[in-house]
């Protein structure tokens, strides 16, 4: 069983996001602020502070939202970058917080928000690797569906797709090495 | 000995094993390419990840209105997008149409132990599948939000559910029979709830195991397992992520984990049976 993010996701609501459609906004809101809001949860680990970010996001993205380039990027991973940005910064901002109070009180963690979940972290980079490789172009796109989803060997491509062994060996590699790439700058270890 | 080439670490992420001997004694040495290494396998697990058992949390209604009067959007938008029919929120189950019915009544899978990851040469595929489910393993909540919905695969939208009344509707059971060296025996049964949630009921008769119990849904060859808990008693509930298609997960299988914190399925499985339908 195959998840196919940006495959399932229409393109049309890019473009009707980027114009400014309202309802756009909505359906995105409505596909993706669970993933924001656990993401911001398990970071964050109270659930109005994640409440809060889950509502920064959408209003940073629809405020700049001609800023966003639909042929750029899916909605999705952008909205995951922005996402990740607003984590970062509560985060600062809880930290400079921290700071002035002095341990006046120590913040106690909502026990609702349960322990660090490096899961729901995955799917924000899939929705990131997705995207990246919806721009990998072809024949790498094919090349690497082909070796995660039909599970097939450098060999057997080369057959399947009739390139030489050594194209397939070095598309293999250089996708790999830009997918890795990616997921290192959206987390901050380039 | 120099770096071994990007080219043999990328197809072993991929699962194959080129390279000689000494190539993996390097690898086994050199942190800078068990770096590398790691960084590539990193890829292939997030790109084969499994969304259906993450489970998802939903932020308060409030929220949508917080940011509806802020942007000043339409009023035909100020209700919450996530208690929209057609929302997760409000999709129904799998009908009981998408469990699939068997050819014969019992093909054997049941009782035979069918080893987890069978030998032959898409041996790859269960692996990198098997560590992505791992990560992604969440006890079944009654919420049902799951990754799956985020990811668009929550299956296709079904009808609503039958209105025939505030009962629970049994979808599909089976019997669980004991698998080598085991003996707990007993039984497994899917409802479905008014709301549409199905649940995945387990009985399962005392067995000493030396770990702990976890219960599963696979594919009929067991090359696809996706935890849904942990069985702490003889009976335990547990609900089934939207995502998941019966028909393609129609077995119900529990192993005995040890308690080395390692997620994946331990190939030792207690018992196991494959879910029939209920006309």
């Amino acid at each position: 069983m195959e998840a196919a993010a940006t495959r399932d996701w229409d393109p049309g609501l890019d473009q009707a996001f980027a114009g400014g459609d309202e309802n756009a906004l909505a359906e995105a809101y409505r596909r993706l602020s669970p993933l924001v809001y656990t993401l911001a949860l398990r970071s964050l680990g109270e659930r109005n502070a994640a409440d809060d970010v889950t509502q920064e996001v959408f209003i940073r993205a629809w405020k700049s939202r001609t800023m966003y380039r639909p042929e750029v990027a899916r909605l999705p991973a952008w909205l995951v970058g922005i996402t990740r940005n607003a984590i970062n910064d509560a985060l600062s901002a809880r930290a400079r917080q921290r700071h002035v109070e002095e341990a006046v009180v120590q913040l106690l963690p909502d026990p609702a928000a349960g322990p660090a979940d490096g899961s729901v972290e995955a799917v924000a980079d899939r929705l990131i690797l997705d995207d990246e490789l919806e721009h990998l172009g072809d024949p790498q796109q094919a090349i690497l569906r082909l070796a995660f989803y039909d599970d097939l060997t450098h060999d057997q491509i080369s057959s399947r797709l009739n390139l030489p062994l050594g194209t397939v060996k070095s598309h293999i590699r250089r996708s790999l090495t830009r997918l890795r790439t990616r997921l290192e700058v959206e987390h901050g270890t380039p | 000995m120099e770096h071994l080439d990007a080219e043999l670490l990328s197809l072993r992420a991929l699962g194959e094993t080129p390279g000689t001997e000494a190539d993996a004694d390097h690898l086994a040495t050199c942190p800078e390419c068990a770096a590398t290494l790691q960084g590539f396998q990193r890829v292939a697990e997030i790109a084969t990840l499994e969304p259906a058992g993450i489970t998802l949390d939903r932020p308060s209604a409030r929220t949508w209105t917080a940011i509806h009067q802020a942007l000043g959007l339409s009023p035909a938008l100020a209700a919450d997008p996530l208690a929209r029919p057609g929302g997760q929120a409000d999709q129904p189950a799998a009908p009981p149409a998408e469990v699939e019915t068997p050819s014969t009544p019992d093909d054997g899978l049941a009782a035979a132990p069918i080893p987890l990851r069978p030998g032959g040469k898409n041996r790859r595929r269960p692996r990198l599948w098997m560590a992505a489910a791992a990560a992604g393993i969440i006890l079944g909540t009654a919420a049902g939000w799951t990754a799956a919905g985020v990811l668009g695969q929550g299956g296709t939208p079904s009808a609503a559910p039958t209105q025939s009344g505030p009962v629970a509707l049994v979808l599909a059971e089976t019997p669980l029979t004991p698998l080598a060296a085991h003996t707990g025996s007993g039984e497994a049964q899917v409802e479905q709830l008014p709301d549409g949630t199905r649940q995945l009921t387990i009985r399962l008769s005392a067995e000493k195991t030396s770990g702990y119990r976890q219960v599963w849904v696979g594919t009929s060859d067991l090359s696809g397992m996706v935890s849904l808990g942990v069985l702490a008693d003889g009976t335990g509930t547990f609900t089934i992520p939207t995502g998941i298609d019966l028909a393609q997960y129609p077995v119900v299988d529990i192993s005995n984990q040890a308690y080395n914190g390692n997620p994946a399925h331990s190939d030792d499985s207690v018992a196991r049976g494959k879910l029939s339908p209920k006309a």
